[in-house]
């Protein structure tokens, strides 16, 4: 028995470790796969700036389009496209005029800029028919019935499908427009960053700058929007409104009704709707819930939920945010893990992406009543305590990283190691985690090791007294609270440190009373409550972008140290009181 | 008031104590009474600056308190590294709050500053309604040359003179010497207390 039971162990053992070794390869096989996709986009990218310059010139010549196109000639009742005709129209237009403005300057250029222009060109007219050709290609659902399809067409006159052709036609100039005024804002808001960055030494520049940022934003916000309802109205004339999969709607307009059979709902509240139909009439209104009154509605004022094709368009939109490639060394072995061994850049990333997900958890109400301090209220703020109990232990596991060594070189290597570390946190704007290991260096165990420390590098050693003068304690943090403002007037993802704003909370409770004489609440105390709430939470909408890896997510979700007292006993043993240089070598 | 060019000497003063034992409400009930004509009434969020009169020089104190992040284990050596005196606060209607404050004494004399100055405060008193000596603490204090003082944070008794003794018995050479006119210079980074009456003046610059 005991001899199978030793084979089986074996066995297991090595299937175990052959399969991990397996998964292992498996999975930086798709990582590189990845990779090379993600460089792939990248020198796509560079091509769009090409594509904003050519638009202006395009943007003109459409224009002169929709004025010839008044008479614009009928479509077939077989349904070949209004928008393959157009397509074909333009292309011989734009190369018409191309034609005719070479034959005229012919004699004075090179023929080698001609044809890059007409490349050029030609690649800019794919990328802006992108939007057409993805609602023109999109695949009607199988269940949709082609009877329906037929009566429809008969029904609609002539006048209303030509009504429909010049309203798409008239959108899609709207959406030119709308990506035009959005690029425009983006280099307003960069210009007023680059002034509040100048400025921002004096008090009344840096205030009107990021007022003019908030404005600009919201006015950008108020586009964005503008272009999600001309995106619904291109759907809804193309197909109906049945073409779309869903069943609730969001309401963008506030709206009350008089009568009975209408609904009266507020902004952005979710509506199940029941029946949808076509057209624009009043008889045509939607029938809707909400609140357990049914009644009609007026679609304008809704927006629907799920929609695959604008979901599907948007989401090719804004990936423009490029994920950097993880720095891994290709042999590692995983079960016994050395973290020294890899970089120290990716080592941050991995614990930036975890500690986000603790600090996304933070809610609104913990940090009323200094709930995180009392023991009678500590289920109120569970998240809070998660996140200081993660940061303890984060500092006293670089102790141990750094006290585990025994030989000098080995510690200084470590203090280096860590030093870098939290440089690259620093540039990520992860506070809290920099804060831990900042403290972690300055602990006491660790800052009695002189001769350790006397090893050093010179430029580790100035890095080092950089870090301590922005995170100094003096005049309230001010160096800290200022790297804070400019993460978010770059519009950067930060992790704010809670400790800080923690004091700020208590005292704020304890030197304001909640209730005024007359009995009401003071408002005064609310709003400065809830200002120095939102300045903790105000980077919890600004995700990282790293990619995360399973067998470092698995590690960092608990950090394996020691507690302050052994590790005092530990730096006891690795350097006594009044050692010599000469002894420890 | 001070003369906006005087060089002052500025020492770094720690409170520390168990949670709730009443730290804030110290230094709150310091900075609301007005004991001095030298007093500042902003409060940086996290600590206070008070001058006082030592042998007609001022000599200006910088009090930090650890408010809200007791639970911070590992970021306490940071707030008294370069401090020169320390008070440790305990409560006296709680025992157990008297146990920290020993681990508190024993970890600041062994791995902080020697020459830290340390002062026990007994806070709450008004919670004991049959005067009680406080011989074990006194022994205690005399043991380890403690400074002991008796303050309630409620009725404001002895807590003025706690602070204003204190500062008395700290070193004079130590401390680095500032411009006081460097000081708050942003708003944002600073609360201004007022029980709900704000003066409303508006300077005017250029």
């Amino acid at each position: 028995m005991n001899e199978k039971n030793f084979l089986s162990n074996l066995l297991t053992e090595n299937t175990l470790s052959t399969l991990l070794e397996d998964t292992t390869k498996e999975r930086f096989l798709e990582e590189e796969k990845r990779f090379e996709i993600l460089q792939q986009i990248e020198g796509e990218e560079e091509e769009e700036e090409e594509e904003i310059r050519l638009r202006t010139e395009k943007r003109k010549q459409r224009v002169l389009l929709h004025q010839q196109n008044f008479n614009l000639p009928k479509t077939d009742q077989k349904g070949t496209h209004f928008k393959d005709k157009l397509r074909k129209e333009e292309n011989s237009f734009t190369e018409n005029n191309n034609n005719t403005n070479n034959n005229n300057n012919s004699n004075n250029k090179k023929n080698e800029k001609k044809e890059n222009e007409k490349e050029s060109k030609k690649l800019s007219n794919e990328g802006f028919l992108q939007l057409l050709g993805k609602i023109t290609e999109y695949k009607l659902p199988e269940n949709y019935q082609t009877k329906e399809k037929e009566e429809r067409t008969t029904k609609k006159s002539k006048e209303q499908l030509e009504m429909d052709k010049m309203c798409v036609f008239e959108i899609n100039l709207a959406l030119e427009l709308t990506e035009e005024l959005l690029i425009k804002e983006e280099k307003i808001e960069k210009g007023l960053q680059n002034m509040a960055t100048l400025y921002k030494n004096k008090k009344k520049n840096q205030k009107m700058a990021s007022d003019y940022i908030m404005q600009a934003s919201v006015s950008s916000n108020q586009i964005k929007l503008f272009k999600k309802q001309l995106l619904r109205n291109l759907v809804w004339i193309k197909f109906g409104s049945e073409a779309i999969d869903s069943k609730y709607a969001i309401a963008i307009d506030s709206v009350n009704e008089t009568k009975d059979s209408y609904i009266s709902f507020n902004e952005n509240d979710l509506i199940n709707v029941f029946e949808r139909k076509k057209g624009r009439l009043k008889k045509n209104d939607w029938i809707g819930q909400i609140n357990g009154k049914t009644g009609k509605f007026n679609p304008r004022h809704v927006h629907l939920i799920k929609s695959k094709i604008i979901d599907e368009i948007f989401d090719k939109q804004n990936k423009k945010i490029k994920s950097p490639v993880p720095k891994i060394p290709k042999k590692i072995n995983w079960k016994y893990l050395n973290i020294l061994e890899i970089d120290c850049e990716e080592v941050a990333r991995q614990i930036t992406i975890r500690e986000f997900e603790v600090y996304e958890k933070l809610n609104f109400t913990e940090f009323l009543q200094q709930s995180w301090n009392k023991k009678k209220l500590f289920t109120r703020a569970p998240n809070i305590r998660y996140m200081i109990s993660r940061f303890n232990e984060l500092s006293f596991w670089c102790c141990t990283m750094i006290l585990g060594a025994e030989k000098l070189v080995q510690r200084a290597m470590a203090v280096e190691y860590f030093i870098q570390f939290a440089l690259h946190l620093r540039k990520f704007n992860n506070f809290n985690c920099l804060m831990a290991v900042v403290s972690a260096l300055k602990s006491n165990p660790l800052q009695r090791l002189k001769h350790t420390f006397g090893d050093i590098s010179l430029e580790s050693e100035e890095h080092l007294k950089d870090l301590d003068e922005l995170l100094n304690s003096e005049n309230a943090f001010k160096n800290y609270r200022r790297a804070l403002l400019e993460a978010y007037m770059e519009g950067k993802s930060a992790i704010p440190f809670i400790g800080i704003h923690l004091t700020d909370l208590t005292f704020l409770d304890d030197t304001s009373d909640t209730f005024e004489k007359n009995g009401d609440y003071s408002r005064k105390k609310m709003e400065t409550m809830s200002k120095a709430i939102m300045s903790i939470l105000k980077y919890q909408t600004r995700n990282y972008n790293f990619v995360p890896i399973l067998e470092l997510q698995k590690y960092f979700k608990d950090y394996p140290a020691l507690e302050s007292e052994a590790l005092y006993e530990l730096s006891l043993k690795r350097e006594p009181r009044g050692v010599e240089y000469k002894n420890l070598i | 008031m001070t003369s906006k060019f005087l060089t002052e000497v500025q020492q770094k003063v720690v409170v520390l104590g168990d949670f709730s034992v009443g730290k804030s409400s110290l230094i709150l009930r310091v900075s609301k009474n007005e004991f001095l004509e030298e007093q500042e009434s902003t409060i940086g969020a996290a600590f206070i600056n008070f001058s006082v009169n030592v042998d007609n020089k001022p000599n200006q104190i910088q009090i930090w308190d650890t408010a809200g992040q007791e639970k911070f284990r590992s970021l306490t050596p940071i707030y008294y590294r370069g401090a020169i005196g320390a008070i440790v606060v305990y409560d006296v209607s709680r025992e157990y709050s008297f146990q920290t404050a020993k681990e508190w004494v024993e970890e600041l004399k062994e791995k902080a500053n020697p020459k830290l100055i340390i002062a026990l405060c007994a806070n709450k008193i008004d919670l004991l309604e049959e005067k009680k000596k406080l011989l074990k603490e006194k022994e205690y204090a005399d043991e380890n040359g403690l400074l002991i003082y008796e303050t309630s944070a409620k009725t404001g008794k002895g807590v003025t003179e706690m602070f204003v003794d204190f500062s008395k018995n700290l070193p004079k050479d130590q401390g680095r010497e500032i411009f006081n006119d460097d000081f708050f210079e942003e708003e944002f980074f600073n609360i201004e207390l007022h029980n709900g009456e704000k003066k409303t003046e508006k300077t005017i610059c250029c």
